[in-house]
């Protein structure tokens, strides 16, 4: 066997090494992909079970962007205005995305657990430092037991949202509310004005 | 010509790729990091983000991202309890600026920050 057949063949059971071992990874990733998408109940948001339609794609301007982001553009669906949900390309992951003018931010959680046993999903996108804000918006996405989302500002100045049939919402915050800082609260209420979830406001 | 098309194919590879400027790591309440100014030369495109939030989910489990532009005025802040938590600034702005991530909660947890220039 020559030196160079000798190298050949080394070269060739590590790339076999590596491919078994590779497999091996792959194996168990998906293994815990399955466990976790076993072990959720949890029903995916409700735009994503409809079809499709033209309204649902995201802007030209932010496309580009969202697939260099690996966003599954083509699986888009507008919920609010400025507001939509994208899967990851790999489907490993589900997005809420927000645009604002030439600003595109996003949250994401798990696709198998999106809402993690919670009532809806937020995001909130400011302008400005925390402590002299210029502009802020909370854009979300809630479950169908959700009827109407409540922001208290600084003060209990209060605004609240209807969710879309999607369960989507964007909130602006009033030039009042604002002034007053971050919200010091944000509930999901039921058809009865009752609180189902309230979650505290950020930290500055 | 073949180093030549591998130089090219890495040079596509790396556009747009996100890159870690603090962790992974522990972020204690109110910890917070911020990578280099960019000079203005990356002036499209620029994404940060915040992201494998151990507590991703969970009440209370704020991160905070934003671009700090030179004369200190925040672009692009978001504050949200998830497991990823980002921001892009799209076509149209151009302008000095330092990515910024910042542990906003009530919790202690892992994360790895991330800036990409994508121009």
């Amino acid at each position: 066997m020559s030196p160079t057949t000798h190298r050949g063949g080394n070269v060739n059971r590590r790339i076999l090494s590596i491919a078994i071992v590779a497999g091996a990874l792959a194996a168990a990733a998906g293994a815990t992909f399955a466990l976790r998408a076993s072990s959720s109940n949890e029903q995916p948001p409700a735009a994503l079970q409809r079809a499709r339609v033209a309204s649902d794609a995201l802007p030209a301007a932010a496309l580009a962007a969202a697939s260099q982001r690996e966003l599954a553009t083509a699986q888009s669906r507008m919920i609010a205005t400025d507001t939509y949900l994208v899967p990851t390309q790999s489907a490993s992951d589900l997005c809420l995305v927000s645009l604002l003018g030439n600003e595109m931010r996003a949250t994401c959680n798990p696709e198998s657990r999106f809402f993690n046993g919670r009532q809806f999903v937020y995001l909130i996108g400011e302008e400005g430092a925390p402590s002299s804000l210029t502009g802020l918006t909370i854009a979300g996405v809630a479950r169908p037991a959700v009827a109407e989302i409540e922001a208290v500002f600084p003060g209990g100045i209060t605004q609240s949202v209807t969710p879309s049939p999607d369960g989507g919402f964007t909130l602006a915050a009033t030039p009042t509310a604002l002034s007053a800082g971050e919200p010091t609260s944000i509930s999901a209420l039921d058809q009865a004005g009752r609180v189902l979830e309230a979650e505290p406001g950020p930290s500055k | 010509m073949l180093a030549a098309l591998a130089l090219v194919t890495a040079q596509v590879a790396l556009a747009g790729a996100a890159y870690p400027f603090a962790g992974p790591k522990t972020w204690d309440q109110g910890w917070d990091a911020s990578g280099s100014y960019d000079g203005g030369v990356y002036p499209y495109d620029v994404y940060v983000d915040m992201n494998n939030k151990s507590c991703g989910g969970s009440s209370g489990c704020y991160a905070r991202v934003a671009l700090i532009d030179g004369g200190g005025t925040w672009h692009c802040s978001t504050t949200d309890i998830n497991s990823r938590t980002w921001c892009q600034i799209l076509s149209g702005y151009e302008f000095n600026k330092k990515p910024y991530c910042k542990n906003n909660s009530t919790l202690v947890y892992t994360a790895v920050c991330d800036v990409a220039d994508n121009s």
